[in-house]
């Protein structure tokens, strides 16, 4: 059965700029799986918008709905969608808003979240779940409206390991149970077992087949921007032996040997959902306060906010919550202004990232690769001494893999120490250690040279 | 081809907010400036955020409208049943001039005419005000022109802050007009 049909769609964001999506032919019937791949910022997302009727723009061509479709969606960014305290009223805000009696409510809220395999009391506060338990509590938000097409944007990037193996088991029951499903994902690779069409979406084109990368060796020079090598080495992070437990609760994870971070060093700091990593980079940029204090030496000082200025950087994992001016070059220019220093960097980050079209653009417009890749530019312009960034290479392909990556080499060259969180194994030759955060310990892991360059 | 799209809910919703907010900042901020006029600061600020938002005539007689009769059956500001009248002559005055403005001026402009086009209706109330007190005709266009130069004034600062605050709201994708 037919559910959804668009024949010819066109859409853009305003008539002086490009189309986002041009002459889009695609079909959407029962118990099917599509995945649509394609570049950061190709307008992934704003195809889900537009298939779940969320989209009040106007757009060309037809949209054919069958006449009771129900369409649920599960956005990006998990923290945007969450919005009750408990998992309960989670579940049952749609049936509130429906006007749904409050005792037919609590049969079908307890299906949901059975349906995406959550046992847990609907008392539990949400903020106590992992990312993986979140993003299912989403789904099963979308679920108890029984929807017939289920639109999921970038699972895939926003959870570990464990958390995509638990929502394959959840998408492929309801495919089984009859739900048609979009996926737009970049790694397609993780869903195979579920997908039966692939879509590539490119300059605005649909298209049958997988989206893959050209390759960008540009960004590949490390060794060029290797300046005087006095400061490699140097402590710029160092802590001794602690326990990391908010105030009043028992320890996230016990840290029994300490660790430093080096002038000119990139460690990779991995864990699952909810480990803790987010809350340790806090805490080194001094913007997480607890009684219990952690024994923290950041650029010879304990962590406290505002005193590094300029030296130290912090990358939020929702990197649009540290965007806030109305273009591109404005928002990067911002900082380098406060701090004094020239300007005319960041015209330059911008063309060499070769992202000089999007100078004038709103940041706030840009999709979820790239805010972090502005953002993240934004920061790297001030040539910090530190820069701690959370889970940086969320929502982006390979070409802007790339970019982050040539980013981080040139500031790593220039003598700063950078700790970047993951959900996975960051693999890559310039990472020269890894902090692993897995079963509430967190211990050092060091790369031989000759284990990290096979490959 | 580009469908114009019907006031929708989120616009009325949007209207009604500015209406609202006008009333409450107007009676909570009751600002013993010693100076008539001040009150034209908030008026066209937010009667021109309607018009820059909407984009569609009516959008800030809606606003005056709303704002009127709210701030009538509240009892908010001096005037009684006057305060009505008070809110709807800026609203009505600065959409029908804005009929006329050339969209080729920049927003600015335009938002400076209409604010001083709002304060001279305004100012319409306050003679008439004068007039039902029995004051004499030429006293009352003297005050009318004083009440002209003090509300403009005001007008022209709320009508200023107008441009930069739609522009931020585009910036967050909140506008879906390409120019104002």
């Amino acid at each position: 059965m037919k559910l959804l049909e668009l024949d010819g769609v066109s859409f853009n964001y305003g008539s002086q700029l490009a189309p986002v999506l041009q002459e889009l032919k695609f079909s959407i019937g029962a118990g099917q799986c599509h995945c649509v791949s394609g570049p950061t910022g190709s307008g992934k997302s704003s195809l889900l918008n537009l298939l779940a009727g969320v989209q009040n723009r106007p757009h060309e061509g037809e949209i054919w709905r069958h006449s009771e479709l129900i369409t649920g969606l599960v956005m990006q960014d998990p923290q945007t969608q969450l919005l009750r305290q408990t998992v309960g009223a989670e579940v049952a805000f749609a049936l509130e808003n429906l006007g749904i009696p409050a005792e037919n409510m609590l049969p079908k809220v307890q299906l949901a979240l059975r349906r995406v395999g959550l046992f847990l009391r609907l008392d539990t506060p949400v903020s106590t779940l992992s990312l993986g338990q979140k993003y299912r509590l989403m789904i099963a938000a979308q679920l108890v409206c029984e929807p017939h097409l289920l639109l999921l944007d970038e699972p895939w990037a926003q959870l570990d390991d464990h958390g995509v193996s638990e929502l394959l088991t959840v998408l492929r029951d309801l495919i089984a149970e009859g739900m048609a499903l979009v996926l737009v994902e970049h790694n397609a690779a993780a869903f195979t077992d579920i997908i039966n069409h692939y879509w590539q979406l490119e300059a605005g084109r649909l298209s049958a087949g997988i989206y893959t990368v050209r390759d960008t060796p540009m960004h590949d020079e490390p060794t060029r921007y290797r300046g005087s090598a006095s400061h490699q080495g140097k402590v710029l992070v160092s802590a001794e032996a602690f326990d990391f437990c908010f105030d009043g609760c028992q320890p996230l994870f016990r840290c029994p040997q300490g660790f430093q971070l080096h002038a000119g060093e990139i460690v990779a700091l991995v864990g699952a959902n909810g480990s803790g990593k987010t809350s340790l980079l806090k805490s080194i940029a001094g913007i997480l306060s607890l009684k219990l204090r952690i024994p923290l030496k950041v650029l010879g000082r304990k962590p406290k906010l505002g005193v590094y200025g300029g030296e130290l950087g912090l990358l939020l994992q929702r990197s649009n919550r540290q965007l806030f001016e109305t273009s591109v070059l404005t928002e990067m220019q911002f900082s380098l202004h406060r701090f004094g220093l020239p300007k005319e960097r960041a015209e330059q980050m911008l063309a060499e990232l070769g992202l000089m079209m999007l100078a004038e653009q709103s940041p706030h417009k840009l999709s979820y690769g790239q805010q972090h890749l502005i953002a993240l530019a934004s920061l790297a312009c001030l040539q910090p001494k530190v820069l701690l960034l959370d889970d940086p290479l969320a929502g982006m392909d390979k070409h802007y893999y790339g970019k982050v990556w040539y980013l981080l080499k040139r500031l790593s060259a220039q003598g700063c120490a950078i700790l970047m969180s993951s959900h996975r194994v960051v693999e890559h030759s310039a990472v020269s250690r890894q902090l692993s955060l897995y079963n509430g310990l967190l211990t050092e892991t060091i790369f031989a040279m000759d284990e990290r360059d096979v490959g | 081809m580009k469908k114009k799209l019907p006031l929708s809910l989120q616009d009325s919703l949007f209207i009604g907010f500015c209406a609202t907010l006008l009333v409450a900042l107007t009676s909570m901020l009751r600002l013993k400036l010693g100076i008539s006029g001040h009150s034209m600061f908030l008026m066209s600020f937010f009667y021109l955020i309607c018009y820059g938002v909407l984009g569609r005539f009516g959008s800030m007689i809606a606003c005056g409208g709303i704002a009127g009769l709210v701030a009538m059956a509240l009892g908010v500001g001096k005037g009684g049943p006057m305060i009505l009248l008070k809110f709807i002559l800026p609203a009505i005055a600065m959409d029908l001039v804005a009929l006329l403005l050339p969209l080729t001026l920049s927003l600015h402009w335009r938002c400076m005419i209409l604010g001083i086009v709002g304060c001279m209706a305004w100012a319409v109330k306050v003679a008439l005000s004068n007039v039902l007190a029995g004051m004499a005709f030429d006293v009352v266009l003297i005050q009318w022109g004083a009440s002209v130069l003090k509300g403009g004034f005001f007008a022209t600062l709320g009508a200023l802050l107008v441009p930069p605050v739609l522009h931020r709201l585009k910036a967050h994708d909140l506008l879906h007009r390409d120019k104002f």
